[in-house]
């Protein structure tokens, strides 16, 4: 049953990444995604690169656009908050009041909390599933429109 | 000692920023004007702090404690608080991973409600079990009642109760033990849900008159269709002082929900609170809650009819607009009312709503309505109307 969910999962992102199965296998069965794969998915969800693009190049360009710091690596596991403020960033969400005025991980947790793409229960701190990290790069993705 | 506290703050929110979990502060507004032959500004301010604390995946620490100033301002006269600190939602909660149900402990100050909120709903120090196990749930809890602000939990059930909440001098309500166990199952039959609550309060002041009570609330809904639903509820009451003296409310609600035509709801309620009437007395809750939304000192002996009808222009917006008429049941009357009236009917309200979510981290709450009495029999012609309007921001950081 569990197979079949991945299979299905997968099946729903194939809109958005046509990227080999192998990496999908890595990523789905993943506890916990590291900063270069968070770069990925983001940049590749949002269109801005092709799903051949190497991890290390979106990595490197989401530390020079400043989403990530310049102490994370890229094989170290992500935060959810720090996923967060990836994905507010790299699809252009709005944020509250205190997001516009402090962006960062921080308002970009939860800003991702109050749109519903992070369970209200998930502390900012745990790391990203890439289960989660799919679905939520999904949902960002639906509501920009770039599934279509 | 105000630094040493501030400075406790500083270390908590550093600790928690340099290890894990998260922290927040939340500022709220409220101001209610009121007019009836005076006007009277009720104005509160409130700076919450919170801090949640993971210690394992399956355990949390949650700690709140908040700044308060509050003040009644009328021509009469001035009164006002300025700073109160108290403990807000704190707990230690423990979430056990198991295969086919879930389970929730949880100790320290926490919240709770009955299913109608016609019992008691409000804070209590002790501890919570709840188990969801298939499509039935379990709770239990078992608190204590004396660590609370009088003015915040409202526990009126007694004159030992009524004399604490007057007297100045007091700051926290009258002790009790809570002790509550809840059981439901949703879909029971199709569509069918069904569920009771047993709640009880046990009078630990060693002065005066001790006042327990015990309460039954059986609850039923009726999801008829996507678009109605049908539910009912009952509760009965005992108050053992020490003779024992029962006590009843009731309530019915039918709804019926529109979502493609701006998310609109129409419901039509039913709400009585129990009167005075051959082997009962007035219905007492734990907590004091009256039948109506605007007009004063109604809080047994009367039913209200209530109609709502809101929508909802965005998803984070919502309007409401709503109007009660208001009745007798038993023999108690309302503070104004003609001693010797026949009339049922107390009189009728009219009210609207507005909710806005903002953004995330903004929230606005406007509302306003207005009780006008029935002046043909019960009250005075000459009796006023009882406007009241309501103001709410909240912010989070």
């Amino acid at each position: 049953m569990k197979k079949v969910l991945l299979v299905l999962f997968a099946v729903l992102v194939c809109k958005l990444f046509a990227q080999s199965a192998v990496f999908f296998d890595e990523i789905l069965s993943s506890k916990q995604i590291t900063f270069s794969q968070a770069a990925y998915l983001v940049f590749v969800g949002n269109g801005e690169y092709q799903d051949t693009v190497k991890q290390e190049v979106v990595f490197e360009e989401a530390l020079k656009r400043k989403w990530i710091s310049q102490t994370d690596k890229p094989d170290k596991p992500i935060t959810a908050a720090q996923f967060a403020y990836l994905v507010m960033e790299a699809f252009g969400f709005k944020g509250g009041l205190m997001y516009t005025l402090f962006p960062g991980p921080r308002y970009g947790f939860r800003e991702l909390v109050f749109k519903g793409l992070i369970p209200i229960t998930m502390d900012p701190q745990a790391l990203v599933s890439g289960n989660l990290a799919l679905r939520v790069v999904r949902i960002a993705a639906e509501l920009k429109g770039l599934d279509k | 000692m105000k630094y040493k506290s501030i400075s406790v703050i500083v270390l908590l929110c550093l600790a928690v920023v340099s290890f894990a979990g998260d922290f927040g502060i939340t500022i709220s507004n409220t101001t209610v004007y009121r007019y009836t032959a005076d006007w009277n500004i009720s104005q509160t301010n409130r700076a919450l702090l919170w801090i949640s604390l993971p210690i394992t995946a399956n355990t949390n620490f949650y700690v709140s404690g908040f700044y308060e100033f509050a003040g009644d301002f009328s021509t009469a006269s001035n009164a006002y608080t300025p700073y109160r600190f108290d403990v807000g939602l704190t707990y230690f909660s423990y979430k056990p991973a198991l295969s086919t149900s879930l389970l929730t402990f949880m100790m320290g100050r926490l919240e709770t409600t009955d299913i109608t909120a016609s019992i008691y709903s409000g804070s209590y120090d002790g501890l919570s079990l709840n188990i969801l196990t298939g499509n039935s749930r379990f709770d239990i809890q078992v608190g204590y009642l004396g660590l609370l602000y009088k003015n915040d939990v409202l526990i009126l059930v007694d004159d030992d109760d009524i004399a604490s909440f007057t007297d100045d001098t007091k700051y926290f309500v009258n002790p009790r033990l809570l002790a509550m166990f809840g059981y439901r199952v949703d879909d029971f039959l199709k569509g069918f849900d069904i569920g009771f609550e047993f709640w009880s309060q046990f009078d630990l002041d060693p002065a005066g008159t001790p006042t327990h009570s015990l309460y039954y609330e059986p609850r039923c809904v009726w999801r008829i269709s996507n678009y109605f639903t049908l539910s009912g509820f009952g509760i009965l009451s005992m108050i053992i002082n020490p003779e024992i003296a029962l006590g009843y409310a009731y309530g019915a609600e039918f709804s019926a929900s529109i979502p493609s035509f701006l998310r609109s709801t129409l419901s039509i309620k039913l709400f009585t609170s129990g009167g005075t009437a051959g082997d009962f007395i007035s219905y007492a809750p734990i907590r004091l809650s009256s039948v109506s939304l605007y007009a004063s000192g109604i809080y047994s002996d009367a039913s209200a009819i209530s109609a709502k009808f809101s929508f909802a222009p965005l998803p984070t917006m919502i309007f409401a607009f709503h109007s009660d008429i208001l009745l007798r049941e038993g023999t108690v009357i309302p503070a104004g009312y003609a001693p010797n009236s026949e009339s049922l009917v107390i009189g009728s309200e009219y009210g609207i709503q507005f909710v806005w979510q903002a953004a995330s981290d903004i929230a606005l709450l406007a509302g306003g309505g207005v009780f006008v009495p029935n002046t043909l029999g019960a009250y005075p012609a000459d009796a006023p109307h009882e406007w009241q309007v309501l103001l709410n921001c909240v912010l989070n950081f």
